[in-house]
């Protein structure tokens, strides 16, 4: 696999934040030649990533798109407007607004799938570890992606061990209603005798106990990539800065 | 080590693990709305949860965190509304704390109230980074609102309250009644319980 | 000089009194069990051993490690000094490590411990408790047996001076206790070692000092238990028509090899059938198969001459009640009383033919005393059998009950026994699925074995 995809998980974020900020510079059209861009790099790079990136974006993306699109050029009373069947009409300024929106947003999603399914999150929790970042920002991180499943798993049980003693998935709205604290309550219940063993589990081993901790296995980090994030990152505020101002002329 | 000086540790490491399992609840939360059928997202059971047992500032990371780590596993575009969340777990807490989950009817004007708020933060982040729609079946009423001449703003405000406030009224109920019922092994060390339970 | 001292501990929650006036001790590398029965208070003393319990309103008496409090040592000194692996596999992960020898690691990074130490140990546990060839998986996909011996091995990792061990094999099949109880014998012999135990056995097996635990009171051990009872009932089918016809059953879940192919089987009146076999031969599957959860892919389920297909989860358990392994994802009720009346509300009784069934099945399965307390409040053992009442409440005609027995201690294995007799009794059919070759042996009318 090439060099980007074995860069340091916090180089890849602060790669993240640097060109999700500079999507806000670029003109509507330019930002979705911004998008389609980063795609196929990432195709070049890595063409197994590379579809399913794509698919990702669309499932994504596809819906917003075409409701900012019709919302902003059809439905909305831009001051361009001209009619155009019934209550409906059709806005020049409304559908360059839905292009442009649609446009950032597809990029800065395809910048963040790109970035996350390059990037195991055990990797990524490692490299936050070996820089010193509170432990317990990485374990709220972590500890939810590896007990997600195991959750879903048990609102099935219980699920079928309601089921099993008589009660009917569905009926009347108000049945439904209180389907959802036979639900819900086990599963709020188990999770906190869960979460109450847990806490005890993590303080005899000594989680916290030093207000850092170090990592079995180390993630591959260097010099220079320490000052590419710092770059990246600076620039990213002048470029926030510059957005900012940007706007703040548009209002006065 | 000073004995309050381990309490308060086990105190941080119980509200710790106690918003990991909140968000997994938040987010495994729209499963059990798949089964039911009804028309509320069921999406901040966690939320609400650590908001009551832990306080205002357990509750809005839970709220902050589910939506970042939804970003991070379905949709980044969940990770721009991380805001809204967090004021539904500030809420909650301080809510809480005002002693304004003490009675059901309380609690039914504390599931409004988190719905206003919600709806004052999650309406600019709509309409200036997504052009006021989400791609998600709501945007029908922000369209309906818009043709009945409403600005964007209001008839995205319209359409998140609307959309919300049975959710939060619900969710609140029920959160709260499972609450107000745990034995003591569970509630144990929750302090912020206390302003709930009375 | 004693390692552990424990003086005088008085433990409560609520108003319930757990632990009375404990004294234990425990020399540096001593071997200790304590045999209590389900809710004797064997957890808690080991919890408090742990320093898992602070000082407060709850507790009275002294518990030291070494001359100090185990909980009030600072958090970087106790992880080596005690360690508690407890019941529920799962709840002993960190929920921190993707990777199982991260998971092994997770203390000793917590304690800033060199790479190269870090690696040593992991290499050395892994070896040591049979988990090298998943060093890489992802603990929460383990089984149970696995995560319980990955529990231990990331709390030996810490190098603790004690090691408290809370019905280690109480959630295991016999092949997964059969590697534990090795695992443990392998344990480093300068490690002191607190078993808590329902039955004696592996204590025995591992040459443990034996002490009793018996309401929340410590004392000598009694050598000679009493043996499970004999219950008199039906010893055979008591009618010729068949309560549940299996025919020409297939199903395989996708993906997989097929479980069940042209299965045949029939389950009469009176019977009470124990469901065997090795883990993942689908015993369980077998079960969601009868009470509707699962669709067969071809063959029939036939209930009292009905076939099943087509029939919701709710309209099948009219007749059959399941007893799932975990009652806590059932339970919802504030009372005892409410959980085992929820399962009549079903049934289209007045109010009165509802109280009557509940009042009789709480009575017959001896949950009178708690029936006003909150479900979570009880010990596992009683929340096994509200579970057991909220199926027995519906009068089911044909009773599954998934590894119902399990980590009951001798007198609650017979009072479940005593349950399935009555059901015999009523002329309805049981089967139950189990691991225990004792109880088997004893209350089963007949074994189907699936392999």
């Amino acid at each position: 696999m090439s060099v980007t995809l074995e860069l340091n998980p916090r180089t890849k974020l602060a790669a993240l934040v640097w060109a999700a900020s500079f999507v806000l510079l670029l003109p509507p059209l330019a930002s979705w030649g911004f998008a389609g861009l980063v795609l196929a790099v990432v195709w070049g790079i890595s063409p197994q990533l590379g579809p399913r990136l794509l698919r990702r974006v669309l499932e994504v993306t596809l819906p917003f798109s075409a409701a900012v699109l019709l919302v902003q050029t059809i439905f909305l009373r831009h001051p361009d407007a001209e009619p155009l069947y019934g209550p409906l009409n059709f806005s020049r300024i409304g559908f360059e607004r839905g292009l442009s929106l649609s446009g950032r947003v597809t990029s800065v999603v395809v910048l963040s799938l790109a970035t996350l399914l390059s990037t195991p999150p055990a990797s990524l929790l490692r490299a936050l570890d070996a820089a010193g970042w509170p432990p317990a920002l990485a374990y709220l991180i972590a500890s939810p992606l590896l007990i997600l499943e195991s959750f879903k798993a048990r609102v099935q049980a219980i699920r079928h061990a309601q089921q099993t003693r008589g009660w009917r998935l569905g009926g009347s709205p108000l049945k439904r209603l209180r389907g959802v604290f036979l639900l819900i309550s086990p599963l709020i219940t188990t999770a906190l005798i869960e979460a109450d063993q847990r806490s005890h589990v993590l303080a005899q081993r000594g989680f916290r106990a030093f207000p850092r901790r170090t990592t079995l296995l180390p993630v591959p980090d260097a010099a220079w990539q320490h000052w590419v994030r710092l770059a990246l990152v600076s620039l990213s505020f002048v470029q926030l800065g510059v957005v900012s101002w940007i706007w703040l002329q548009s209002k006065i | 080590m000073t004995e309050a000086v381990a309490v308060r540790e086990q105190f941080n490491t119980r509200v710790l693990t106690l918003i990991a399992v909140a968000i997994v609840i938040n987010i495994v939360g729209g499963q059990i709305n798949d089964a039911l059928h009804l028309p509320v997202f069921l999406d901040s059971f966690g939320t609400i949860l650590v908001g009551l047992l832990a306080g205002p500032i357990a509750g809005g990371a839970a709220g902050l965190l589910t939506n970042l780590i939804w970003g991070l596993i379905t949709n980044p575009v969940a990770a721009a509304f991380a805001p809204v969340a967090l004021v539904i777990g500030v809420a909650t807490g301080l809510l809480a704390r005002f002693g304004l989950f003490r009675q059901i009817w309380q609690v039914v004007i504390s599931g409004v109230i988190i719905a206003a708020v919600l709806t004052v933060v999650a309406v600019p982040i709509q309409v200036y980074l997504f052009g006021g729609v989400t791609g998600a079946g709501s945007d029908f009423a922000v369209a309906y609102f818009s043709q009945l001449g409403q600005t964007l703003f209001s008839s995205v405000a319209l359409t998140v309250f609307g959309s919300n406030v049975a959710d939060k009224v619900i969710t609140a109920v029920i959160v709260w009644l499972i609450v107000k019922r745990l034995p003591e092994r569970l509630t144990h060390g929750f302090s912020h319980l206390k302003y709930t339970r009375g | 000089m004693d390692l552990v001292a424990v003086e005088d501990l008085t433990l409560r929650w609520g108003a319930v009194e757990v632990l009375r006036g404990v004294r234990l001790t425990l020399a540096p590398g001593e071997r200790v069990a304590i045999i209590g029965s389900n809710g004797s208070g064997k957890s808690s003393l080991g919890q408090v051993i742990a320093g898992w319990h602070g000082q407060g309103a709850h507790r009275s008496g002294t518990v030291t490690i070494g001359g100090d409090d185990p909980a009030v040592l600072s958090p970087s000194v106790r992880p080596g000094t005690v360690q508690y692996v407890g019941q529920v596999p799962m709840h002993q992960l960190s929920g921190r490590a993707f990777s199982v020898k991260e998971e092994i690691a997770f203390g000793p990074e917590n304690l800033l411990l060199p790479r190269a130490e870090m690696t040593e140990r992991v290499a050395d546990l892994t070896d040591r408790l049979g988990l090298s060839a998943l060093a890489d998986r992802d603990p929460f996909t383990l089984s149970g047996g696995e995560q319980q011996r990955l529990s231990i091995a990331a709390a030996l990792a810490l190098r603790p001076q004690v090691l408290v061990l809370d019905e280690p094999a109480g959630n295991l099949d016999v092949a997964a206790r059969g590697l534990l109880a090795r695992a443990i014998e392998a344990l480093p012999r300068d490690t002191a070692v607190l078993l808590l135990d329902v039955e004696p056995d592996l204590a025995l097996r591992l040459g443990c000092r034996m002490l009793s635990l018996s309401g929340g009171v410590l004392q000598p051990f009694e050598p000679s238990q009493p043996l499970l009872p004999a219950i008199s009932g039906p010893g055979d089918a008591t009618g010729d028509k068949a309560i549940l016809a299996v025919q020409g059953l297939s199903f395989a879940y996708p993906g997989s090899t097929p479980l069940f192919d042209g299965f045949d089987a029939r389950f009469f009146p009176g019977e009470a059938v124990a469901l065997t076999g090795r883990n993942g031969a689908g015993k369980s599957t077998l079960f969601r198969l009868i009470n509707g959860i699962l669709v067969p892919k071809s063959g029939r389920v036939i209930l009292a001459g009905n076939d099943t297909r087509g029939r919701r989860i709710d309209q099948i358990a009219v007749e059959v009640g399941t007893v799932f392994q975990e009652p806590e994802n059932q339970l919802f009720a504030p009372t005892v009383r409410q959980e085992v009346a929820f399962g009549v509300e079903q049934l289209g009784l007045s109010a009165q033919q509802r109280n009557l069934r509940v009042d009789a099945v709480l009575e017959r399965v001896g949950l009178v005393e708690v029936a006003q307390r909150h479900p979570l409040d009880l010990d596992a053992a009683s929340r096994r059998f509200v579970a057991v009442a909220s199926a027995l409440v519906r009068a089911p005609s044909l009773l599954l009950l998934d590894e119902a027995q399990r980590g009951l201690d001798r007198a609650n294995k017979a009072r479940l026994a005593t349950l399935i007799r009555q059901e015999q009794g009523r002329g309805a059919a049981v089967i139950f699925i189990c691991h225990d070759p004792d109880f088997t042996a004893l209350y089963a009318t007949r074994t189907l074995s699936l392999s």
